[in-house]
């Protein structure tokens, strides 16, 4: 076939164009039909056909799936003349399967006398994988550059050519700032300098400074601490500087963090107060100074020495497992104490305290250790003191307590516990439960008080509250408990008082009665002080010495006259001096109010302790005993003059016979003295008298000793004359023994007097009765006329007061008060008229109660004013009518008689618009005045009491007038009152 | 709120109504009666106010008549001159009343009260015990 198309038509110079079409490096063929008319060697290749295969086979089976369709769309339009020619891109298949890229180029021929295509091809595999690999590997690097956290840039000719995102943002310009700008601003200016010098000594071809750090500077100022990596490379034809940096400032922050950090450890352990080993295995690594000095080593020879040697040896085991538990991984924290020797072999007691740490990757101990020999000591010490205080506190009789901040007992002495039967471990109650009620807000301002004040509280009392609620009193003393001057609480001591009280109480009581005692004495006592003040002064010497208010100050001094003064001042000085116990002296006694007495004044010395604490003593009046002998010798003088100038007879019997007798009754009984002296006592009494006086006389003698008074009567000398006398007799004793003593008034006138007297009296008796008689008819006549003018005046006072309170009723003025206040704002006008025409209706009523009768003329006018507020009130639901002819109008009637009935009408009936009350008030055919109202009785709760109706017609009684009549027919009340004549 | 006057007086009640509605405008007097027999009247074929004033001494009769023909739900507050025998009753039994005149203040007040009281703690007259109370010398 081959033949056929190079024999028949290929031109001329066929040769020619054979070789250059067959040697050709581009692959050609023709193709007419979709099957190959000519293939040369370069396309069989191509696709590892041969020639003779490649002129069998269809062009469109050597089309890649993935493109065909296209190309046989293309194919086809070129088929139907409207294809596209020129250069395309498709895929082949190889022979072997693989897919060959090629670039053809269709161009439309004719080929024995029929349309063919002149395809020449391409291989472009190899080309396009190339391009695809040198995009990736683009990519790939730009992606490393602009996402490495790097900075990156390339610096030709001392400007920025290439920078990274990651510088930009590390240096806070944007892209386009830093592009062709100069290199350096990104240098800080202090490190500028050196940074040229390295750049300019790179140039010249040193190899030392290509990696350094530097100080860059943000734009923001920050200073940025880089490592730099510089390197040569070529660009756009020239050299430059590729450079790789490292933003360090972090970096560069945390090394001096951790140098700052480790210094400061390290000086901490090296200052450290407390011990610090650090150990591992059976190793000391580390000692610090305080643990070299707490054994008495350097910190050298602590290293060298220190070893289980140094641990007693009670110790050591333990120590050692603890170790040992360590080094095998154990992490606890471990605390313990434990005893070493000391380089000068004294035993301390030390603290450990070990922390598992790890060294190298391997576990270890760091210990702290402290010497708490002394502290151990102290504590010690401090709780043999604490015990033997607390034993001494139970061994006190007195409470000791201590109190926290909250005012709770924190602690309690045994003696405490049992004064307020507390049992052994009862502690931590509030405080206040151990006093009353009372004083808990005492108690609690004081415990307050010393948490405040941080003073001492010097002794308050109260009263204490036991469990069982018995009480005593109490005394608190108590001081705050501090510590480094802070308030702790409180501690004090509680005595039980109810002794001391008890005492007190006894004290007082006896100090009371013996005060009370002194105060009964009539005597005057007193007590001084050393300097003669006074300092007591019962009742009866306040009395005494004329103090009348509470003010009973005075000195001693003060008590007597002014004469005897200095005699009394020498009396207490030696009182005073010679502490004389006792001493009595006689004064003329000073009265406040001037006065004087005569007074014995007794005074003894107070001796207390040993000194002299004053003077008490007691005052006597003498001013009694000093009258009393005075009116005693006036008395006897006096006596015997009286006696002697007596009008009484007098005598004195003894034995029953006369032992004295005065010249009265010697005259009396017409004797002498001498006759009359020791005569028998019954020859002056008349014989038939004799046997009484003999009784009597043996009755006197028999122990009746009260004095006796009788009539009776004595014989006269003569025998026959009787004297009427009245005797009066007493014992008494003359010279030791008994005697009567007795007086006889001669009473002859007196008896005559007396019997002329009782016929005056029963004249006198008898005028009386008659007189009396006559007296008790009269009054019962006044009495009589008394209760009719009472009963009149009272009558009269009635109906004043009920005229006054039914007219000037509160109810009515209420009422229209309510009239008045309603229509201000509605009918302001009517207001006014209302108030006018209420003002006429009281002053009338206030006129006209008093008068008892007056013209119907000015009764009517003033009704009309009634009836003008009565209309306003219920408007059309009363209607009163007045038919009264003017001739009539000088009658009279009692006032306000009509208005009542109105009113009255009023309050008892309904009314209504429909239904109006209707009044007629007119004069009858009798001349009565009528008021008629229809009835339209309201129903109950107005009770009539009828006091109105009443009232009129007493006031009519009252003048002595035809009285009114009230008339209740079916259908209406009907009033007629009488009229007066003008 | 709804209120019902009950005055025989018609100034008195234009009044009164005057008053309240200054007081409180939203307050509504749905009815103003004179009588007994007209309170009744209107109380049984209306639904009841919110609070009635009411006269004592009304046209036809007192009006403690009404309580024994209509049982009244809502609270009343007694008008009243002066009727010593009334008013004593009402302190006793802690009711409200107003004497007449009436001032301006107490109105106030009572309206306060029972615009600010919850329904429950209003208080009702029991009319069987209020006739007892009113009857008692």
């Amino acid at each position: 076939m081959q033949a056929a198309i190079s024999d028949q038509h290929l031109p001329e110079n066929f040769e020619l164009f054979h070789n250059m079409v067959e040697n050709a490096r581009d692959g050609i063929n023709i193709t007419q039909n979709g099957v190959f008319k000519y293939v040369n060697k370069a396309f069989c290749d191509m696709l590892g056909y041969s020639r003779e295969e490649m002129c069998c086979t269809n062009a469109s089976d050597l089309l890649a799936s993935s493109d065909k369709q296209r190309m046989m769309e293309q194919h086809f339009l070129r088929m139907q003349g409207i294809g596209k020619y020129g250069i395309d891109y498709t895929t082949l298949l190889h022979k072997n399967g693989s897919e060959v890229e090629i670039e053809f180029n269709v161009t439309p021929i004719t080929y024995q006398g029929e349309n063919a295509s002149f395809i020449s091809t391409r291989d472009i595999t190899e080309r396009k994988r190339m391009q695809e690999k040198l995009e990736q590997s683009e990519y790939k690097y730009r992606n490393l550059v602009e996402n490495a956290h790097d900075g990156i840039i390339i610096n030709q000719f001392g400007k920025f050519k290439f920078v990274n995102p990651a510088f930009c943002k590390m240096l806070e310009y944007s892209e386009d700032e830093l592009l062709e700008n100069d290199f350096v601003i990104f240098l800080a200016e202090d490190d500028r300098e050196r940074l040229l010098q390295y750049h300019k000594l790179r140039m010249e071809g040193d190899r030392n400074h290509m990696i350094y750090e530097a100080k860059g500077v943000a734009k923001s100022g920050r200073i940025i601490h880089f490592e730099i990596n510089t390197s040569f490379i070529e660009y756009n034809g020239h050299p430059a500087t590729f450079i790789i940096m490292r933003d360090h400032t972090e970096q560069k922050a945390l090394e001096e963090t951790l140098k700052a950090s480790e210094k400061k450890y390290r000086t901490l352990i090296e200052k450290s107060l407390d011990g610090i080993v650090i150990s591992q295995d059976v190793k000391i690594i580390m000692v610090n100074k305080a643990f070299a000095d707490m054994l008495g080593f350097t910190v050298d020879e602590c290293m060298e020495n220190f070893g289980p040697h140094l641990i007693v040896p009670e110790d050591r085991e333990r120590v050692m497992n603890h170790h040992l538990e360590r080094m095998k991984g154990d992490m606890s924290d471990k605390k313990y104490t434990l005893s070493m020797f000391h380089k000068n072999g004294n035993r301390i007691i030390t603290e450990f305290s070990s922390t598992a740490i790890e060294i190298d990757g391997r576990p270890a101990s760091l210990i702290t250790s402290r010497d708490i020999t002394s502290r151990i000591k102290m504590q010690e010490a401090l709780e043999k003191s604490e015990r033997k205080f607390r034993e001494l506190a139970d061994l006190l009789p007195q409470t000791i307590f201590e109190l926290d901040l909250g005012g709770n007992v924190t602690y309690l002495n045994k003696a405490g516990k049992i004064a307020f039967r507390l049992s052994e471990n009862e502690i931590g109650f509030q405080a206040t439960t151990g006093v009353i009620p009372e004083d808990h807000e005492r108690l609690l301002d004081n415990i307050k008080k010393a948490f405040i004040e941080k003073g001492r509280d010097g002794g308050m009392e109260y009263t204490a509250l036991r469990r069982d609620g018995s009480t005593f009193p109490i005394v608190i003393y108590s001081s705050p408990m501090t510590e480094n001057n802070e308030i702790k609480g409180v501690r004090g001591l509680i005595v039980d008082i109810s002794e001391r009280k008890a005492m007190e109480e006894a004290l007082r009581q006896s100090e009371r009665k013996f005060r009370e005692l002194a105060d009964l004495l009539p005597q005057t006592v007193y007590e001084l002080d050393a300097q003669g003040y006074g300092t007591y002064l019962n009742k009866s010497g306040q009395i005494a010495m004329g103090f009348t208010g509470d003010d009973i100050r005075f000195h001693a001094l003060d008590g007597v006259i002014p004469e005897d003064r200095a005699r009394m001042q020498e009396n207490m000085r030696k009182t005073f001096q010679e502490k004389r116990l006792s001493f009595s002296d006689e004064y003329t006694a000073l009265r406040k109010d001037g006065s004087t007495f005569p007074a014995i004044f007794y005074a003894a010395a107070m001796i207390g302790n040993g000194q002299f604490l004053g003077t008490r003593g007691l005052i006597i009046d003498i001013s009694e005993r000093k009258a009393m002998e005075e009116a005693l010798r006036k008395s006897e003088e006096h006596y015997r003059h009286v006696i002697q100038s007596l009008q009484e007879g007098l005598f004195v019997l003894q034995d029953e016979k006369f032992r004295f007798v005065n010249d009265a009754i010697v005259d009396i009984l017409g004797y002498t003295v001498e006759e009359m002296t020791g005569k028998h006592f019954t020859s002056v009494i008349p014989p038939e008298l004799r046997d009484e006086a003999v009784r009597k006389n043996y009755r006197r003698r028999s122990g009746h000793t009260d004095s006796w008074s009788y009539e009776f009567q004595l014989l006269h000398k003569d025998g026959k004359t009787r004297i009427p006398v009245i005797l009066s007799t007493n014992l008494t004793e003359l010279d030791g023994k008994t005697a009567v003593v007795g007086t006889a008034k001669d009473i002859t006138d007196r008896i005559k007097a007396e019997e002329e007297i009782k016929a005056a009296h029963k004249r006198l008796e008898e005028i009386n009765r008659d007189l009396e008689q006559t007296i008790r008819e009269r009054t019962k006549e006044l009495t009589k006329a008394n209760t009719q003018l009472l009963k009149l005046q009272k009558e009269n006072l009635q109906s004043q007061f009920d005229v006054l309170k039914q007219q000037v009723n509160p109810h009515f003025l209420f009422n229209s008060l309510n009239v008045l206040i309603s229509l201000i704002r509605l009918e302001p006008e009517l207001a006014e008229k209302f108030t006018e025409h209420l003002a006429k209706v009281y002053r009338y009523v206030l006129e006209n109660k008093d008068n008892e009768l007056v013209n119907l003329s000015t009764e009517i006018s003033f009704l009309d004013a009634y009836i003008f507020l009565i209309n306003i009130r219920f408007m059309d639901k009363v209607v009163v009518n007045i038919r009264i002819p003017d001739d009539k109008k000088n009658h009279r009637v009692i006032p306000l008689a009509m208005q009542l009935l109105i009113e009255n009408a009023i309050k008892h009936n309904a009314m209504s618009k429909k239904s109006p009350l209707v009044i007629d008030i007119f004069i009858d055919e009798d001349n009565q005045l009528n008021v008629v109202n229809n009835l339209q009785e309201r129903e109950a709760h107005m009770t009539s009491t009828g006091v109105g109706l009443k009232n009129i017609q007493n006031r009519y009684r009252l003048l002595n007038n035809t009285i009114p009549v009230f008339e209740k027919t079916e259908t209406h009340f009907i009033a007629r009152i009488p009229l007066a004549a003008e | 709120m709804q209120v019902v006057i009950i005055e025989d007086e018609e100034f008195a009640a234009r009044r009164l109504e005057r008053m309240i509605n200054e007081i409180d405008p939203d307050m509504q007097i749905v009815a103003k009666l004179e009588s007994v027999s007209d309170s009744i009247k209107w109380l049984k074929n209306n639904q009841q106010p919110d609070l009635i004033f009411m006269d004592i001494h009304l046209e036809d009769n007192s009006s403690f008549a009404i309580f024994n023909s209509v049982k009244i739900h809502c609270p009343v507050v007694f008008t009243t001159a002066t009727d010593e025998k009334s008013t004593i009753v009402f302190k006793q039994n802690k009711l409200d009343y107003l004497l007449k005149p009436i001032c301006a203040d107490e109105l106030k007040k009572i309206i306060e009260k029972y615009c600010n009281l919850p329904f429950g703690e209003r208080k009702i007259l029991d009319a069987a015990l209020f006739a007892d109370l009113v009857k008692k010398p």
